[in-house]
């Protein structure tokens, strides 16, 4: 049995991958919209957005709309596989 | 770092929860422009059966048609290249569309003929009443906003029919296009 991946298993950080594993896939969730879904603060998921980019799970891209700035959020082919793996790994926990 | 069974648990009841939430906002994001579209439609085609004083035999084809472009260039704008190029599986997506419709076209089509429906009382009611249920069919697997939005337009559908008589077509026009555009910003406000 593999382990955990202590990076993803966060309880914020765990609810972020599967938020962004639930869209179709190269889909980008907007900052507002994942800060709704984890009723998350800005600082507090800034640095969860910075942890998980930092091992190449997500990616960040930043644009303006118009005048107005706009972040945005996918999960990578990296993240992609780590979060299959860390679920694979709970559900092995769970089968005993 | 170790796991017992009932942290694994509660991590997989947070994932399907934090995936299902995320893939409806999803879903009434994209949804949400077609809704509004339709309503609008709806709301104009029916107020000018009501009300026009010129020959109404051409109102809905080409209010359908004008909507169905409408449609199209929604789904196109909704596939941009770079996002095919990124997601592969978005390439047929208007052809699915046009497949759906097509599918929706002869329904109506073949359910009038077969049951030879004589007014546009019972056409406008089954077309309220089947889009209703439709709506509440995806909102089974899309959130519950679109099954509240299937119920509210079948319920109005069905009143219209019994229950309203004077100026039908400008009550389902009001109600049954108000409450798609009403719903279609509901789903954006989600």
């Amino acid at each position: 049995m593999s382990g955990p991946d202590e990076i993803i298993h966060q309880s914020t950080r765990l609810k972020l991958m599967a938020a962004l594993r639930g869209l179709p896939s190269g889909e980008m969730v907007e900052f507002t919209r994942l800060k709704a879904i984890l009723k998350a603060t800005d600082g507090n998921l800034g640095a969860h957005l910075i942890a998980l980019e930092k091992p190449g799970y997500i990616e960040v891209t930043k644009d303006f709309v118009g005048k107005k700035p706009r972040t945005r959020v996918a999960i990578t082919r990296t993240g992609l596989v780590a979060f299959d793996d860390h679920v694979a790994y709970l559900r092995e926990i769970i089968d005993g | 770092m170790t796991l017992d069974k009932a942290q694994a648990a509660r991590a997989l009841a947070d994932i399907d929860q934090s995936q299902r939430y995320s893939s409806s906002l999803y879903s009434y994001g994209r949804a949400s422009p077609y809704l509004i579209l339709a309503g609008a439609m709806w709301l104009v085609a029916d107020l000018l059966l009501e009300f026009s004083p010129f020959d109404k035999a051409w109102i809905w084809p080409v209010v359908s048609l004008v909507g169905t472009g409408g449609f199209f260039l929604l789904a196109m704008f909704q596939t941009r290249p770079a996002d095919v190029a990124r997601t592969p599986d978005k390439r047929g997506l208007f052809w699915r569309i046009l497949g759906v419709w097509l599918a929706v076209f002869v329904f109506m089509a073949a359910t009038f003929t077969i049951f030879g429906l004589a007014d546009g009382r019972q056409e406008h009611s089954f077309i309220g009443v089947f889009f209703g249920c439709m709506y509440i069919g995806v909102g089974v697997f899309m959130g519950w906003r679109m099954v509240a939005i299937g119920i509210a337009l079948t319920v109005l559908s069905m009143v219209g029919f019994f229950a309203v008589h004077e100026y039908y077509l400008a009550y389902m026009g009001l109600v049954g296009g108000g409450a798609l555009i009403g719903s279609g910003l509901w789903l954006r406000a989600a």
